[in-house]
């Protein structure tokens, strides 16, 4: 799922391990949710738009993923 | 000394014990071929030194907190499941095999250790089933 945790957090001025240790987790997390790996759960989400001074539909980009999913939904 | 990490602290002792072990049976029982004896001396020296580690993060409050961060971690946790699962699958696919070539074979030799491997990989497969449909059950009602 497509996100925007690493440009947010490039304009924070933090480092990957500066963000995990504000929203306790590991430092892999955040690599996995930056590359878009990994869909963090909603509490996490949570944490990093608070940290990172954003809504959640702008950090995980909800809008745009929906209308990605939906595509698929329709493909099927 | 404040134990931190009582979990970590069993599994320090655990490893060093193990360890002290190892090191002692080579001490006491060389063995006669040196590359044989290095190797055992470096898996023991490794396994002591795994439960020094692990000794060490119990009493330290920031390595325990780290600990806990790492083992509370929702990818760390997502990681452990799919590998147990990944794990359950390649080892049924290979228990299947075993049963299948151990009756193919058996057909053919009528040798009993591959009538006995038929008869185990059966078993479990069919234990693998019952405790699968069991878990089933289980997480339908929870989850």
């Amino acid at each position: 799922m497509k996100n925007k945790v690493k440009a947010l957090r490039t304009a924070a001025g933090l480092t990957q391990q500066q963000l995990a240790d504000l929203v306790h987790v590991s430092s892999r997390t955040i690599i996995s949710i930056e590359k878009e790996q990994y869909n963090p759960s909603l509490m996490l989400a949570y944490r990093l738009a608070l940290v990172l001074g954003v809504s959640m539909e702008e950090l995980c980009c909800l809008e745009e993923n929906k209308a990605l999913e939906d595509q698929q939904y329709e493909d099927l | 000394m404040k134990i931190y990490n009582k979990k970590g602290l069993v599994i320090g002792l655990l490893w060093t014990a193990a360890g002290a072990f190892c090191l002692y049976r080579d001490a006491a029982d060389a063995h006669a071929f040196l590359p044989q004896q290095i190797k055992s001396v470096v898996l023991s020296l490794i396994m002591l030194a795994i439960g020094l580690t692990c000794l060490v993060r119990a009493f330290s409050r920031r390595a325990a907190r780290e600990d806990r961060i790492e083992e509370l971690d929702e990818r760390s946790c997502l990681v452990r499941l799919k590998t147990s699962s990944l794990t359950l699958r390649v080892t049924g696919y290979i228990r299947l095999a075993a049963m299948v070539l151990g009756l193919l074979a058996y057909a053919f030799t009528e040798n009993l250790v591959f009538g006995c491997l038929f008869l185990f990989a059966g078993l479990e497969i069919t234990l693998e089933a019952v405790v699968s449909a069991a878990a089933a059950v289980h997480y339908e009602k929870r989850v």
